[in-house]
């Protein structure tokens, strides 16, 4: 077997040929391609970074919106508890005074009723004591004491005039 | 000279001596020209009661009793 150098030579082009063709037409377009579908995937991967940091960001929005928000509603409870706890006293203050007010004023119509009666049973009792007086003396004074009571006012009538 | 009406009321009847006698102490203070008039009101109760022309002496115990009445209301 004889070793054929042009034959070897053309061998060798011919497979630097292949090899050059390969690098060219599937090589180079393969690292191309690997190369964006890397870079897409970095891109990928940042955006879910970023996402999860928005996320994450929003959460913590959310949890100090929430949290102000309660702060607020209890601020607002506590401010309608202190509110109701002042219209509660006012009202029972005012209640009180009005009931005071009241008592005093039935007391004090109490005791005029009772002075006005006391008066009424005192007059009363005059009165009758009067017009008992004035029948037991109609019938108490015989013609003697008769005289004796005109000698008596004549003699005082007429010093008295 | 006119004559002056006086009339006395009594609750019973006035016996002779002392109209009498108080005919003499009414000329005494009213003058001699007075005509006497008597007259018995049981209402009077006890007492005298004089009225010669406006001027009036109430001495019953009607009056008295009116006093004392109208001082109790006074009171109470």
């Amino acid at each position: 077997m004889d070793i054929q150098l042009p034959q070897i030579l053309f061998q060798l082009v011919n497979f630097g040929v292949v090899v050059g063709a390969l690098t060219y037409f599937l090589y180079r377009p393969v690292l191309k391609i690997l190369d964006e579908r890397s870079q897409k995937i970095e891109q990928a991967q940042k955006a879910a970074e970023t996402t999860l940091q928005e996320q994450s960001q929003l959460e913590i929005t959310k949890k100090k919106a929430k949290s102000e928000a309660e702060k607020q509603a209890a601020a607002i409870i506590a401010e309608a508890k202190e509110n109701a706890e002042k219209v509660r006293k006012q009202i029972l203050a005012d209640a009180k005074v009005e009931a005071k007010a009241e008592v005093a004023k039935l007391q004090e119509q109490w005791r005029s009723e009772q002075s006005k009666m006391a008066r009424n049973m005192q007059q009363e009792f005059a009165d009758a004591v009067l017009a008992v007086t004035e029948k037991v003396l109609g019938k108490a004074l015989d013609k003697k004491a008769h005289q004796q009571l005109i000698d008596q006012e004549v003699k005082a009538l007429l010093k008295a005039a | 000279m006119s004559t002056m009406n006086v009339t006395v009321a009594t609750a019973v009847e006035l016996s002779k001596s002392q109209l009498e006698a108080l005919s003499t102490q009414l000329k005494k203070k009213y003058g001699a020209g007075i005509k006497i008039q008597t007259k018995v009101d049981s209402s009077l109760i006890g007492g005298i009661k004089v009225t010669a022309g406006s001027q009036q002496l109430d001495g019953s115990i009607q009056h008295k009793l009116a006093v004392i009445k109208q001082q109790l209301k006074s009171q109470f």
